[in-house]
Order: C-alpha cells, then structure tokens, then sequence
C-alpha cells in the first residue's frame, strides 16, 4: 500500500467516524476541528483504524493522537514496523 | 408481603440500617438509602451505598464485593439465579441493576401475572466502573476491569477490560 492511499484510507476512516466530509481533513486538522472528536469518538476511531490497518496501538500512542498528523505518523510507524 | 417484611419496611428508622450494616458488614449505607438487610444479602467491608439507592434481595442472593461504591438513585434488584458484584467496583448514578424478569409468553395472562425468572442471573467482575443511569439486565456478565459508558445497556457477556457504550451495549474498545 502506497503512502498516499494509507493518507486516504486514514481520511476516509476519519471522517466516517467524525461525522466530517474526508475532503475537509487534511495537513493541520485537530481535534478542536471536529465537534464530534470527543473522548468516545476518539476510542471508536483507534478501533476503527487498527480494524482498518490490522494494527494494534499502545495506550501511550492513544492518548498521542490529537490531529490528523498525529494520527498518519502513528499509522505509518506501525506499516512500517510490520 | 409477609407482614414482618412490611413491618421492618416501614418502620426501621434509616440510622438503624446504616448501623446494622456497619455491625454486620462493615460497610457505609447512607440512612437515606433502602437497603433490606436479609439472608440473601453480603456486603464486603468498606463499601458505600450512596442516598436513596434501593437494594433489594429478597428474592435471590445479591452478593456485593468490597471497597465498591455505590452512588446516589441506584436500584439493585435480585431473584433465583442472583447478582454477584465484585470487589473495587464504580457504580454512577442512577444505575439499575435488575436481576428479574418476567415471562411473557401467554397472551391470555397480564405479564404481572406470569412467572417472574432470572435464567442466567447477573455478574459483575472486580474494577468494573459503570457510568450514570446504566441499566444491566438478567443474563449481563461484565468482565474485570470493564467501562460502561452513561446510559449503556447490558444484558450479555461483555469481556474484560471492555470499554462499552450504547444500547444495546457493544464493546467500542479494549483496554490495554
């Protein structure tokens, strides 16, 4: 899988959860900019993206997700990792 | 009702409740909760039962483990196959646990009527946190170290460390 379709499968994952349009996350998107991203929401988005990914996070790298950069990084080291 | 049941019901003062739970188990029952003190009930040491919280075992054992707290509005109900809840427990507000159930099955006979059953009985494991106005039903089986968010219900297996949301309740993470 390419890095650009891994940025658009964590987009779309995001935005499935966050209830915001895919085309809206990008570089610079935080937590602030959904109004949904709140302490559920960000469980149910780990679990959708681990589903989505096959991968497991730690609770540290959980609690380290605060944007959609946040969020790509930890995704990649993990693709990598494996 | 037996007529000593009512009796005890309505004319044990609160104070004396809290004082026959310290004696016998050790355990803090605000004088403004409704906790029947029968031989059906067990209670470990340093446990809580916030203000108005009914608990009720005539009907089944209710076994409550130690250093749980139980808040304000609860209602802890029992029947045959009864409601064990572990030790360390969080129990929020308003939260019913109702171990009976009725059957429903005629249509001839008012539901009131039919058999009251608990087939499977409640369980909750040790460091269960179960948040405001949850409800868990006859057959929950809440696994150690387990969250329900606000408002869940629960009326089946729910693993360990799960953390649980919505109604019914599904697992939407695990804690690790």
């Amino acid at each position: 899988m390419s890095w650009s379709e891994v940025d658009s499968r964590v987009r779309d994952v995001m935005a499935a959860v966050l209830d915001v349009p895919a085309g809206g996350i990008g570089n610079g998107f935080r937590k602030d900019d959904a109004p949904a991203w709140d302490s559920m929401n960000h469980l149910r988005l780990v679990s959708a993206l681990e589903e989505a990914f096959g991968i497991k996070f730690t609770m540290k790298e959980v609690g380290e997700m605060e944007s959609f950069d946040d969020v790509r990084r930890k995704v990649a080291e993990h693709l990598q990792a494996a | 009702m037996k007529p000593g049941t009512l009796l005890r019901r309505f004319l044990t003062p609160g104070f004396v409740v809290t004082l026959r739970g310290y004696l016998k188990y050790g355990c803090l029952i605000s004088p403004k909760a409704e906790v029947e003190i029968t031989a059906h009930l067990s209670i470990g040491r340093d446990t809580v039962i916030g203000s108005f919280t009914k608990i009720k075992a005539t009907d089944g054992p209710l076994t409550i483990g130690r250093h749980v707290e139980i808040a304000t509005g609860c209602v802890i109900t029992s029947h045959a196959s009864g409601v064990a809840i572990g030790n360390d427990c969080l129990i929020g507000p308003n939260v019913s646990i109702l171990g009976n159930n009725y059957r429903y099955d005629r249509l001839d006979i008012p539901i009131r009527l039919q058999e009251k059953v608990s087939p499977k009985g409640i369980r909750i494991g040790d460091d269960v946190w179960i948040g405001a106005g949850c409800v868990l039903l006859d057959g929950a089986d809440v696994g150690p170290g387990s969250i329900l968010t606000p408002n869940s219900v629960v009326s089946s297996r729910i693993a360990e460390n799960s953390i649980v949301q919505g109604n019914p309740g599904k697992v939407i993470f695990t804690r690790r």
